[in-house]
């Protein structure tokens, strides 16, 4: 009966995780193709790479043996409600603002880089009216100007370039 | 007198590091901000810490470890409060806490929990100085003994150790380990000068830059991870009056012996690598159901259940501390921090700590029961204001974590690199949640592995590459031993239960 449970509970984790796995595995053991091996009793630099990426490689290899076997028998929170759509969203655009916010520090400075930043960032929660968003991204601009380059005195950018 | 060091004399001069006006301040804040953090769910203190890591480099390094400090203990107190009131662990360690915590806030008891919580974290903190006081000096000097096989063993134990006592998949957890080793390979290679996994950037070369990496693989993951469940959050949580915080003359006989045993137990499992509050409340708390007349009474409101497991996540987050200071291995996640903060000040942590920077061994130590005093004194009458914090919403709360957390690793090598950086490590953090993996060993052997290899490459020099060193010592060849013996208890019982379902299917 035990075992009927556990079938019946399906893992989808085991094999994006274990091709993940292999692949860094596989793409570490080919930047470390050049590094010398040695020996074990006098190891060169690619001694631990390539060891390493091995185990990698098998790890991801026994990760999809054990078809999610290995995990806990945990209850089931209904974690992976939310569509693709709404998932891709949320990474999307808090990746996004974080790129935004390193690309646009050194030519506009520190309040509107940090303005973009929250801004992007904000639409990624379902349910912000927009305004409040505005509201949140001006408020911490000038908060993150206030804490990180006068109370802190850091040397970061904090005009544009052109005011500069 | 222990191994050369008057421990007396020590904690005198730890009390008047701590007892500075700088660092009574900077303590307070960080138990104020761990306290938040605390009550805050799904921000834990692991994530708070490497946030507010580059803050904290400005300052001595006294005063950022305090203040490091002061958030990790904050965040035990934090968390029990909202456990017993509204049933809201706001931390992994404090879940126990809310079974028999809530159960008394249901019973008109609430403030006598908060009470007893308090001043069992407190009397926990306390003992747990003493115990560090007194065990440091000596375990430094035995640790000076070792030699570079002993270390390597050491670490090799601590590694599969704490794989043995992570939650979750055992198998997911050596994968992250050896992502992690792969990780810490980045950066030129010290023996031969070979520049290793640089990809051509020059900022590589130092390895792979420690904070961008935890930010990424706690707070941006995090963020990513709440965010996608964040759909029902806006419902302010209510709060029943709190009653007298007074226990009975029999809930305080009932509690004393139960704060006693959660203290002990926490001691000990607070040494153990991956050990730490989590692991220790959870134990406190079965221990306390084994020794009860009563068990099956437990979930319903008992003191005992609630005093020792917060003693014993006290006690077991303070001499976690204990490894980091004198063996100057991290046992866990946030001790892997401490590592780093340690290091962006040059500080090496290890054995040599309390003879080369009394001041901060001593200070911090001090610092750890000023802290639990100012905790207790502050934390009770503040109830009202944490509960009120609930009410912030993540909407508001998510980009001020992104800000600080962004802007301060720019703060820390004032370079973009590291924030593109940041980007890709909580985008892999999210996945690696997604596929039930945790980061904390990840962290650990990050953080272990350049170590590791320098140890073992200097054993084989040594030795004239003769791999029976670590055999001959004998220090090593018990650690070794230990080792074997752990991963033959994990191996099988899972291939046991592995051919099990396999004969049944």
């Amino acid at each position: 009966m035990q075992a009927n449970t556990t079938n019946g509970r399906r893992d989808n984790t085991h094999v994006p995780l274990g091709v993940f796995l292999i692949a860094i595995g596989l793409a570490a053991l080919w930047v470390a193709r050049d590094y010398d091996t040695g020996t074990f009793t006098s190891m060169g630099p690619g001694f631990f790479p390539k060891g390493i990426s091995g185990c990698m490689i098998l790890m991801g290899i026994l990760v999809i043996l054990f078809r999610g076997k290995d995990l806990p028998e945990a209850e089931e929170d209904g974690r992976d409600s939310a569509t693709a759509i709404a998932r891709l969203r949320v990474i999307g655009l808090v990746t996004a603002s974080i790129l935004v916010f390193a690309a646009t520090l050194s030519p506009l400075g520190l309040p509107v880089a940090t303005f973009f930043m929250v801004t992007i960032a904000g639409f990624s929660h379902r349910g912000s009216q927009p305004l409040a968003i505005l509201a949140t991204a001006i408020a911490l601009a000038a908060f993150a100007t206030a804490l990180f380059a006068w109370l802190l005195g850091l040397q970061i950018p904090v005009l544009p370039e052109v005011l500069r | 007198m222990i191994g050369g060091v008057d421990v007396f004399g020590g904690i005198a001069l730890g009390l008047s590091v701590a007892l500075t006006p700088t660092n009574m301040f900077f303590c307070l804040a960080g138990c104020l901000i761990g306290t938040l953090v605390g009550v805050l769910p799904g921000l834990g203190p692991t994530a708070t810490i490497a946030i507010l890591l580059p803050l904290t480099f400005g300052l001595p390094p006294e005063t950022g470890l305090i203040t490091l400090a002061g958030i990790y203990y904050g965040a035990q107190y934090g968390g029990s409060t909202t456990s017993i009131l509204l049933r809201l662990p706001g931390e992994a360690s404090s879940v126990v806490t809310a079974l028999d915590g809530h159960a008394m806030t249901r019973n008109g008891r609430g403030g006598a929990a908060l009470t007893v919580a308090a001043v069992a974290s407190f009397f926990a903190g306390t003992v747990a100085t003493f115990f560090m006081a007194a065990f440091a000096p000596i375990l430094s000097a035995a640790v000076l003994k070792f030699g570079a096989p002993e270390y390597f063993m050491l670490m090799f134990l601590g590694l599969i150790t704490s794989v043995v006592l992570a939650q979750g998949s055992v198998l997911r957890a050596i994968a992250m380990i050896f992502l992690g080793l792969l990780f810490g390979l980045a950066g030129t290679d010290i023996n031969s000068g070979q520049y290793r996994y640089d990809f051509g950037f020059m900022e590589l070369l130092n390895g792979v830059p420690f904070v961008p990496l935890v930010v990424g693989l706690f707070g941006v993951a995090d963020i990513l991870v709440t965010l996608e469940n964040a759909v029902r959050d806006e419902k302010p949580p209510t709060l029943n009056p709190i009653s007298s915080l007074w226990p009975t003359r029999e809930e305080t006989k009932r509690a004393t012996p139960a704060t006693v045993r959660g203290t002990l137990i926490g001691l000990f499992l607070g040494l153990l690598p991956g050990g730490g509050a989590l692991l220790s409340s959870f134990m406190a708390y079965t221990a306390e159901k084994r020794v009860s007349k009563t068990p099956q009474k437990f979930g319903t409101g008992m003191v005992e259940g609630v005093a020792a497991p917060e003693a014993a996540n006290n006690s077991g987050a303070q001499t976690a501390f204990l490894p980091l200071l004198t063996l100057g291995i991290p046992s866990n996640a946030i001790m892997a921090l401490m590592v780093g903060a340690m290091m962006v000040h040059g500080i090496v942590p290890g054995p040599r700590i309390m003879t080369s920077q009394p001041e901060l061994f001593w200070g911090l130590i001090a610092s750890m029961w000023v802290g639990n005093l100012m905790l207790l004194v502050i934390n009770l009458p503040l109830v009202g204001i944490w509960v009120q914090l609930l009410k912030i919403r993540y909407q508001f709360l998510f980009p001020t974590i992104l800000t600080v957390s962004i802007v301060g690793i720019y703060g820390v090598e004032f370079t973009t690199f590291d924030v593109y950086l940041t980007a890709i490590f909580g985008v892999l953090g999210y996945f690696l949640h997604k596929w039930r993996c945790e980061p904390a060993p990840l962290i650990l052997a990050f953080v272990l592995g350049p170590m590791m290899e320098e140890y073992f490459r200097r054993s084989m020099l040594v030795a004239r590459g003769d791999p029976m060193i670590f055999v001959n010592h004998p220090i090593s060849l018990a650690m070794l031993v230990a080792t074997v013996l752990l991963l033959l208890s994990i191996c099988f019982p899972f291939i046991q239960k592995f051919r099990q379902k396999a004969f049944a299917e």
